[in-house]
């Protein structure tokens, strides 16, 4: 059987290494969703499409407003992501397979331990102000994130670089705390976008990027134009990105003509938008998804038993179809995505199956009703819907809980990790390494089930060092297990990013990084 | 009359004192604080108390409304917890839209509805008068947010003849044409949704100073009707009128906020619910102020004008 991540899938049928039936086979045996597996069919024919060089594009993104910011430190929208991938590089870039492609940085490499590394950089790239690109400015870049002052959600994430320093101009060297085998993953952030060394103000900064900014207006409007320098590909003359906020407003001037492409497709909103003559959706499956977090350090859910119940009984097919619209795929109650190299496919899928959840129900002696579920659509849109049908499911297997709506402006304080049983979400993160740790790690701050095996951490550790791919894929793979079998994580559904397109725009293609995907598409963009 | 217009100010002012106690409980009500609101998932206690000490939130309420107050009558609206930008800066950018956006409006809305309500007057009663009242109450009726996305769907997505949201480079460059275009569908709308009130109040204050007996003078002289409204009873009938146009006004200034989401136009309203999602405190309780002295200020003005257009106010006993 073929193998590898769906986006694996999609360039071996662009090239026509499998075929049409291989890959839907595999889409299927993923989980895909059908709308995912089409927009990337899409893809794979477009890949071969012809492309245009010129004209001005117009990109309505949906999120950003008065944080906006051009100092990649700052970068906290898709907005921010998106204008920033247009005039800044980063070092490493991440294909759809999730796997590290070179940008500004042309190789690197690690000792066998993967605590040191050697990063080669681009040579003849200038900044848009005519200046060389060098290890300075990498330096300056990184270094700005760890200042005392700043608040960049990098910080955490470059703390564990101990060590950073120039060997000539274009090799910079890195020295981590421990072995992480993903260190140039972490560089792909948009926060790590590279600047200028010495730029403090970024009201007019310069990049290295495809193109230039020319007009800025916070949270509103930007415009770009091609940097005849740049050292790759670039085929637009001209990018406008216009902030819209408001779901309806900005499908209507997208089915108006107004915008060549929008982000994020309210659900509601999606029959609207597949019918528009002459606008395509593009679904992106990810890792982004939502789940039951139920705590193992306290009554009720410290049951073993309850929480094989309440796993069993998440309706995962009626949940990806009623409130995903059928943009899902089904989890397997741990946090790895099957879009992620690392997913495990070994492991049985756990369905729907009242009599099981029946059984480990009675066996665990709890009185259904005495178990509330807390929801609220701040943890992911849609989250308050899930809850009911997730009921529905309990019901069915005899279990009586009350679902609590909670006001969305203290959840993630009074509601989070503080009752037993509540719907939570996360967005997609670029490693299994990183969406592990941050939510399963015993003594992490965010381990919201607190559940905590001696075991996992040491696995967690060991897996992240590891350079052998298969010894690795075998560690991960038992983390996978051990969560499957035992963890807090129900899983409720991974669910697609969805935008949408007009039909005369190439290279705007499914990317599974969640909420980064935006940055990904600047200089890959043409009309047909 | 100088003694009334300085009662008038001195009301004014103490309203807007009102208010602004008002502004500031209800912006310490938002739910959350600002530093959730930044944080959100990933806030830690660590991480939210610097934040508090950074935005001075810690101290008690009352003390922060005076200081508050005190760099409000100095002019001092301080900086956005957002993007630290000045906010007396930002307001001033964004202002422009919204105070032409209303101005545009109110050139077309006001001699329309004072228009359809003479017409309404003059043909009390007849099937046009009725016409007049049901459309009228129609579009009072549906909200904004219906009228503008009535128009957006059935003017730019179905006929394509306007653009479904104001187009940033001719809003803020375009010469007078494009800025129309841009604007045109926004409008309509706020049109729509302010031309009831004045033309019914119109209608009602004509027709009100009709029974009088000095109309009843003009008719036996002979009068036409239409003169009898135009000459006689439309200049006693000023007064209701320009209050309600004054208020009408205010409203286009500060009930914008729906429009201005519909169609993307970046102005005050905009600006308010931005900082309202980002709990931009500051900001929004400098524009909350800015929407109140509005509305105190065009409710002084029809004040002043009632006063000149009325003898008897202009002329006390």
């Amino acid at each position: 059987m073929t193998k590898g991540t769906i986006y694996d899938l999609r360039d071996q049928l662009a090239v026509g290494q499998i075929s049409r039936r291989q890959f839907l086979k595999r889409a299927g045996a993923l989980g895909i969703s059908a709308a995912a597996t089409s927009t990337l069919l899409a893809s794979a024919a477009s890949s071969a499409a012809t492309r245009k060089t010129g004209g001005t594009l117009r990109v309505c993104i949906a999120s950003g407003g008065q944080t906006d910011s051009l100092d990649p430190t700052k970068f906290l929208s898709t907005g921010d992501y998106a204008r920033g991938h247009s005039i800044y590089n980063p070092l490493v870039a991440l294909n759809p397979s999730m796997q590290p492609i070179p940008a500004l940085a042309e190789s690197w490499e690690s000792n066998s331990t993967a605590d040191e590394w050697v990063f080669s950089l681009r040579k003849g790239v200038t900044f848009s102000n005519g200046k060389d690109f060098t290890s300075a400015d990498v330096l300056y870049s990184l270094q700005r994130h760890l200042r005392p002052e700043s608040e960049s959600p990098g910080k955490p994430l470059l703390e564990q670089v101990t060590e950073m320093k120039a060997d000539g101009a274009h090799v910079v060297r890195m020295k981590t705390a421990s072995p992480n085998a993903d260190l140039p993953i972490l560089f792909t952030q948009p926060q790590f976008m590279i600047s200028q060394e010495g730029e403090e103000e970024f009201v007019n900064p310069s990049g290295t990027g495809g193109f230039i900014m020319k007009e800025y207006e916070v949270g509103i409007y930007a415009r770009v134009e091609r940097n005849p320098n740049y050292w790759g590909d670039c085929y637009l003359d001209a990018l406008e990105w216009i902030t819209n906020v408001d779901g309806t407003a900005r499908m209507n001037a997208m089915m108006a003509g107004e915008y060549d492409i929008a982000t994020e497709v309210d659900r509601n909103l999606i029959d609207l938008v597949e019918r528009a003559p002459g606008v395509e959706i593009v679904a992106s499956a990810s890792g982004r998804h939502t789940n039951l977090s139920m705590m193992c350090d306290r009554e009720p859910t410290s049951n073993h038993d309850l929480r094989q119940a309440l796993k069993y009984c998440i309706p995962r097919e009626q949940i990806i179809q009623n409130a995903f619209k059928g943009y899902g795929m089904v989890g397997n109650d741990h946090q790895v995505s099957p879009t992620d190299p690392f997913y495990c496919d070994e492991i049985a899928q756990r369905t729907f199956d009242p009599d099981k959840a029946r059984h480990h129900f009675k066996k665990s002696g709890v009185d259904g009703a005495s178990i509330t579920l807390y929801t609220s659509d701040m943890a992911v849109s849609g989250s308050e819907a899930i809850a009911l049908i997730y009921a529905e499911g309990a019901k069915a297997a005899g279990i009586d809980l009350q679902v609590q709506v909670a006001p969305p402006g203290s959840y993630w304080s009074k509601v989070w990790m503080q009752v037993p049983v509540c719907v939570s979400g996360w967005d997609a993160r670029p490693t299994a390494d990183l969406m592990l740790t941050i939510a399963n790690k015993s003594d992490g701050s965010w381990n919201e089930t607190a559940w905590g095996s001696e075991r996992f951490d040491q696995l967690l550790v060991a897996a992240r060092g590891e350079t052998d791919a298969t010894k690795r894929k075998g560690m991960y793979c038992e983390m996978q297990q051990m969560l499957h079998d035992d963890g807090g994580v129900g899983m409720l559904g991974f669910y697609d990013m969805i935008d949408s397109r007009r039909d005369n725009v190439v290279g705007f293609d499914p990317h599974p990084a969640g909420y980064n995907r935006d940055a990904f598409f600047a200089t890959d963009i043409s009309f047909a | 009359m100088v003694r009334l217009l300085i009662r008038r100010i001195l009301l004014g002012i103490v309203v807007t004192w009102v208010v602004s106690m008002m502004i500031f409980a209800a912006t310490e009500l938002l739910p959350g604080d600002v530093c959730h609101a930044v944080l959100g998932q990933g806030a830690t206690e660590k991480s939210l108390e610097s934040c508090r000490e950074r935005l001075q939130l810690n101290q008690p309420m009352h003390t922060r409304y005076l200081q508050w107050l005190g760099r409000l009558a100095t002019g001092e609206l301080g900086t956005s917890l957002a993007n630290d930008l000045q906010i007396s800066d930002q307001i001033g950018a964004r202002a422009w839209n919204t105070v032409r956006l209303a101005a545009l409006t109110a050139l077309i809305a006001v001699p329309l509805a004072v228009l359809l309500g003479l017409i309404a007057a003059i043909r009390a009663d007849s099937s046009v008068d009725r016409g007049i009242s049901i459309g009228t109450l129609c579009f009072i009726s549906v909200p904004e947010f219906f009228t503008g996305v009535l128009l957006v769907y059935i003017l730019a997505v179905q006929l394509r003849w306007m653009p479904a949201v104001a187009n940033y480079r001719d809003l803020t460059r375009g010469d007078f044409l494009e800025v129309i275009e841009a604007l045109a569908l926004p409008i309509a709308t706020l049109t729509f949704a302010v031309l009831a009130h004045m033309t019914r109040m119109t209608r009602t204050a004509v027709l009100n100073v009709m029974s009088s007996p000095y109309i009843e003078q003009a008719v036996l002289k002979g009068a036409s009707r239409t003169r009898v409204i135009i000459r006689h009873a439309l200049p006693n009938a000023v007064a209701p009128i320009v209050n309600v146009i004054a208020l009408n006004l205010a409203y286009l200034v500060s009930g914008v906020v729906v429009v201005e989401a519909i169609f993307r136009i970046p102005g005050l309203g905009t600006l308010m619910v931005e900082s309202v999602i980002y709990r931009d405190i500051p900001t929004v309780q400098a524009i909350g102020m800015l929407f109140c002295v509005t509305y105190v200020g065009f409710n002084l003005i029809a004040d002043v004008m009632a006063i000149i257009a009325n003898p008897r106010l202009r002329h006390p006993r």
